[in-house]
C-alpha cells in the first residue's frame, strides 16, 4: 500500500485509465501491455534520475509526457505508451510510487487478461500453492529473499521449478517478483499479488486452515457465511494442515476466526491454569 | 483445476543447480548511483551489500561513509568537498570499514580525520590499518588507575589529581581557558619524553574539532616553541571542515591513540571539544531524517560520547599495563552544567575540573572552581609527597569561601576567622599560575607544602607569587635543597622538611616585600652610643616688647 494520498489517488486514476485502454485489446494486447509495462517499471528502477525527472511535481505534466514520448516512442506498444503518459502526468508523493505504480498496472493487465480467459482463479490458487511451497522450503526462500543475489540466477531457479507445471501467466509474474522483490520478503510479494487479485474482482481474500480437504460444497457455503459477513464476495483459498486437528480457521487481512480443534483445547487450558 | 505440486526433489535439486552456478564473482563491481544529495549528506541506490559504516567511493576522490541503510537506499555522509558530487554520479564500495592508519609516524605531525597529512611535510608511514569503531577494552583487560598524570598545574595536580587511564573532564564557558590548561599539560610531559623510559614517556594525541585555523595554528606553534611537538599528534577537523570529518576526528585520534595503548606506551589524549562534535552529528543525523530527541540531538548521542570515552583505559599488566587518558573539553553556555550534552559527558567521565568566568576575570587563572571540581580517582593518583601536603587545601579553601562574603563587609571578625581569611586568600593566590608554566612536581609539592603548613602567612598577599617564584629559584640553586630528594624518592621525609624549613628561614631573610621591609624578622633595634647622641639648642630670638607709649 502506498504511503501518501497523493500516490494512492494517482494509482487509482491510472488504474481507470488502464481499464479504459484494455477493453478493445485482444489476449495477445493485453499480454504486450502487461510485458510493456513491465519493462518501463524495470527501467524507472534503473535509471535514478530518469525516474526523479518523470515524477518531478514542478515540472508541467506535458513537459513529463513529452519526454516519456521521445524516449518509449516506438519501443513499446501504443497502448502501453498511453498508459505510461497518463500515468506520468499525475502528481506522485515519491518518485519510487511512480515505479511501483507502474508494476501494479503491468499486474492489473496481466490479471486482465487472465480473466478474459476465464483463467484467474486458476492463476491464484497456482500462485497460493507456490506461495506455500516456498515458505516450507527455508533454503528456497532464503535465495528468493537475498537482495545480493544475482537477479538472472533466481529468474532462472524459479523458471526451472515451475516450467512445464503452471501457467504461462504465473510463470511470468513470479519471474518478475524474483527478479525484483520490492525490498521485502518473496512471500510478501506474493500476498500482495493475490491481494491486488482479488481486488480486480472486488473481493477479499481469506486463507483457510483445516486439518482434511474440504468439499466444494462445504467451500461454497464457507464463502457465502464470510460473504455475509463482510459485505463483500470473498475469495477462499484453502491450505491443509494436520496440526489443528479439526475445524476450520479462518485468516482475512488481520482478522482471526478460530473454529479449529486446537484452539478450543488451548483455550481450555488457559482457562484451566487461571 | 490443476494444482500446482513441486516435490521436495524438484526443489532441492533447482537450489543445487543454482548453488553451483554461483560463482562468487570477484570482478563484478557492485555500481550504485546517488539518487539524491545535498548539504553534506547523499543518498545512494544500488550496492545491496554495502556494509554499515562501510566507506563509498564517490567521483571526483570524495569519500563516504554508509550510515543509513535502508530497504531501497543507503544514507551516506560525505567526507570532503561536496561540490563534486552530482545525482546520477556512480558510487563505488571500498568493501573497508571506516579505519585509518596508525603508526609512530604520526608523531610531531597534523593530519585530517582520515589520517592524511595536512601539515605540508610529506607522507606519513603507517604500522597498519586500525578500524575506528573497535570495541574498548574489556573489564578483565584492565587494572585501577594508580599512576599520576601530571599535569604541571599546581591547582589541578593538589585538588583534583589525574591518573594515567583516568578521563577527566574539563568544563566552562567559552575563554575560560580550557585550551590552556590542556596545552598546559601537554607541555608539562616534556621532562618525562626526555628520559627515554617508556615507562614514564607520554605521547600526546590534540583533537582540534571545529576550531579556528588560526586557533590550531597557534596551539601548534606554542607546542613547537616548547618543545612538545615531538611527541604529539595534532588531528585537525577545523570549522571549515564538513559534518562528517568533525564527528569523525575524536575517533581518529582514539585509533591511534589506542594503537600505542596496546602496545605497552602511555598516551594522553585531549578532545577540543566534545561539543562541537556533538553539533555535527546533530546536524549529520538531522539530514539524514533521523528523529531529533531532546534539543534536537539524536537518541543515541550518548553512545557517541560514551563509546568514544570508554577506550581511554589502564589497561591490565598482562596487556602491557599500557593507558589512555582521556581529557574532553565541553563548552557551557552560560555556566549551565545540566543541559544534555554537558550532563551526559559528566556522567560518563571519571570527574570533571570546572572552570568559571567569574573567576577568570577576577585574576584567578586556572579559574579552577575547587567547590564543584572533583576527580574520582583522587588521592590514588598523586605522588605521596603530594598526597601528604595537599590533604588540608581542600579544607582551607572552602573555609575561605565561607568567609569570604564576611570579609567583603569588613566587619569585626574573630581571629580564627581572620587567620581563615589570611591563609585561604594566600592559597588562592598561590595556586594562579601563568599560561605555559607547568610547574615539576617537587616544585608543585614545595610550594603547596609552604602555603598549608602556614609558612607564607607572613608574606602580603600581593608578594605571595613573587616570593612562591623567587624561593624555588633559590632552591633550585642551593646546596643541600631537598628537590632532589623529593623528585626521586617522591615523598616528602621529615629530613626534606626540615630542610625545606631551614631553606625558608634562609630566605626569608633576604626577601625584600613589595612595602620595603625585609621579611622575617624586624630590624633590630640597638640602644645608641652616648656620643651620638645630641642635643639640639633652640633659640627663640625675644622680639624687645614694644617701648611704652604714653
Amino acid at each position: 500500500m502506498m504511503q501518501h494520498i497523493a500516490s494512492r489517488e494517482a494509482l487509482e486514476a491510472a488504474d481507470r485509465h488502464l481499464l479504459e485502454v484494455s477493453e478493445p485489446l485482444t489476449g495477445v494486447g493485453l499480454a504486450a501491455l502487461g510485458s510493456d509495462l513491465d519493462g518501463v517499471s524495470d527501467l524507472l528502477l534503473t535509471q535514478v534520475s530518469l525516474r526523479r525527472t518523470l515524477s518531478e511535481n514542478t515540472l508541467a505534466p506535458e513537459a513529463r509526457a513529452g519526454i516519456v514520448d521521445r524516449l518509449l516512442g516506438g519501443k513499446i506498444s501504443a497502448p502501453a505508451l498511453d498508459v505510461v503518459q497518463f500515468a506520468v502526468r499525475q502528481e506522485w508523493a515519491s518518485s519510487r510510487d511512480l515505479q511501483d505504480a507502474l508494476r501494479r498496472l503491468s499486474r492489473t493487465a496481466m490479471f486482465r487478461r487472465a480473466e478474459r480467459t476465464g483463467e484467474l482463479d486458476e492463476v491464484e490458487d497456482q500462485l497460493f500453492r507456490f506461495g506455500r511451497i516456498v515458505d516450507a522450503s527455508p533454503e528456497l526462500s532464503v535465495i528468493l529473499d537475498d537482495p545480493t543475489a544475482d537477479p538472472d540466477a533466481r529468474s532462472a531457479m524459479v523458471r526451472r521449478l515451475l516450467s512445464g507445471r503452471a501457467h504461462i501467466l504465473l510463470t511470468e509474474l513470479v519471474d518478475a517478483l524474483a527478479r525484483d522483490t520490492g525490498g521485502r520478503s518473496f512471500t510478501h510479494g506474493v500476498r500482495e499479488l493475490l491481494d491486488q487479485a482479488a481486488q480486480r474482482r472486488d473481493k477479499i481474500v481469506a486463507f483457510v486452515k483445516t486439518a482434511r480437504p474440504l468439499t466444494d460444497e462445504q467451500v461454497g457455503r464457507l464463502r457465502a457465511s464470510l460473504a455475509r459477513i463482510y459485505g463483500r464476495d470473498v475469495t477462499t483459498h484453502v491450505e491443509i494442515e494436520p496440526s489443528v486437528l479439526g475445524g476450520i480457521r479462518v485468516q482475512i487481512g488481520d482478522e482471526v476466526i478460530d473454529g479449529t480443534v486446537a484452539g478450543r483445547i488451548d483455550d481450555l487450558r488457559r482457562r484451566m491454569a487461571g | 483445476m490443476t494444482e500446482l505440486t513441486i516435490s521436495p526433489d524438484e526443489i532441492r535439486s533447482a537450489i543445487d543447480s543454482y548453488v553451483s552456478s554461483y560463482a562468487p564473482e570477484v570482478t563484478r563491481e557492485e555500481v550504485g548511483v546517488v539518487a539524491e544529495t545535498g548539504d553534506g549528506i547523499a543518498t545512494v541506490e544500488g550496492l545491496p551489500s554495502a556494509m554499515s559504516n562501510e566507506l563509498l567511493q564517490f567521483p571526483g576522490g570524495v569519500l563516504g561513509v554508509a550510515l543509513n541503510l535502508d530497504v531501497r537506499h543507503i544514507g551516506a555522509v560525505l567526507l570532503g568537498d561536496a561540490n563534486t558530487v552530482e545525482e546520477g554520479a556512480q558510487v563505488t564500495r571500498t568493501g573497508e570499514v571506516l579505519s585509518v592508519p596508525v603508526g609512530d609516524g604520526f608523531l610531531g605531525r597534523v593530519i585530517n580525520p582520515l589520517g592524511q597529512p595536512i601539515d605540508g611535510l610529506g607522507d606519513i608511514e603507517s604500522d597498519e590499518v586500525r578500524a575506528l569503531e573497535l570495541q574498548a577494552a574489556s573489564v578483565v583487560q584492565r587494572q585501577g588507575v594508580s599512576e599520576p598524570l601530571q599535569t604541571g598545574i599546581k591547582a589541578i595536580d593538589a585538588m583534583t589529581p589525574i591518573g594515567r587511564g583516568q578521563r577527566q573532564l574539563i568544563i566552562g564557558d567559552r575563554k575560560t581557558g580550557k585550551t590552556a590548561v590542556c596545552v598546559d599539560t601537554i607541555i608539562n610531559q616534556k621532562q618525562f619524553w626526555e628520559t627515554g623510559d617508556p615507562k614514564q614517556q607520554v605521547r600526546c594525541i590534540y583533537v582540534a574539532i571545529g576550531q579556528k585555523g588560526t586557533t590550531i595554528a597557534g596551539v601548534r606553534q606554542s607546542l613547537e616553541d616548547a618543545g612538545a611537538l615531538e611527541y604529539t599528534t595534532i588531528v585537525a577537523a577545523p570549522a571549515s571542515d564538513s559534518a562528517g570529518f568533525k564527528w569523525l576526528a575524536p575517533y581518529t585520534g582514539s585509533a591511534i591513540g589506542q594503537h600505542w595503548m596496546y602496545q605497552g606506551k602511555h598516551v594522553l589524549i585531549i578532545f577540543d571539544d566534545l561539543s562541537k562534535q556533538a553539533e555535527a552529528y546533530r546536524a549529520i543525523s538531522l539530514l539524514l531524517r533521523r528523529p531529533p530527541g531532546r534539543e534536537a540531538y539524536p537518541g543515541d548521542v550518548f553512545y557517541l560520547h560514551s563509546r568514544l570515552l570508554e577506550r581511554c583505559a589502564k589497561l591490565s599488566d598482562e596487556l602491557g599495563a599500557g593507558s589512555m587518558t582521556g581529557l574532553p573539553i565541553i563548552e557551557t553556555k552560560a555556566g549551565d552544567v545540566s543541559a544534555y550534552i554537558p550532563t551526559n559527558v559528566i556522567s560518563i567521565t571519571d570527574g570533571q575540573c570546572f572552570l568559571e568566568g567569574d573567576l577568570f576575570n577576577s585574576g584567578v587563572r586556572p579559574a579552577v572552581n575547587v567547590g564543584i571540581s572533583v576527580s574520582r580517582v583522587g588521592g590514588a593518583a598523586q605522588v605521596k609527597a603530594m598526597r601528604s601536603v595537599s590533604g588540608t587545601l581542600r579544607l582551607d579553601l572552602s573555609a575561605y569561601r565561607e568567609l569570604e562574603a564576611f570579609a567583603a563587609f569588613g566587619s569585626d571578625l574573630d581571629d580564627v576567622s581572620k587567620r581563615s581569611l589570611a591563609r585561604g586568600s594566600r592559597l588562592v593566590e598561590l595556586l594562579k599560575q601563568p599560561q605555559f608554566t607547568p610547574y615539576p612536581v617537587e616544585e608543585q609539592v614545595v610550594s603547596i607544602w609552604a602555603g598549608t603548613r602556614g609558612h607564607l602567612d607572613r608574606v602580603p598577599v600581593e608578594d605571595i607569587r613573587r616570593f612562591e617564584s623567587e624561593f624555588l629559584q633559590y632552591l633550585r640553586h642551593a646546596p643541600g635543597s631537598p628537590l632532589q630528594a623529593i623528585r626521586e624518592q617522591k615523598v616528602l621525609s621529615e629530613d626534606s622538611e626540615n630542610a625545606l624549613k631551614a631553606a625558608l628561614a634562609e630566605f626569608s631573610d633576604t626577601f625584600t616585600t613589595s612595602e620595603g621591609t625585609i621579611l622575617g624578622r624586624e630590624p633590630a633595634v640597638k640602644p645608641m652610643d652616648a656620643s651620638e647622641v645630641g642635643q639640639e639648642k633652640v633659640q627663640v630670638p625675644r622680639q624687645r616688647p614694644p617701648a611704652d607709649k604714653k
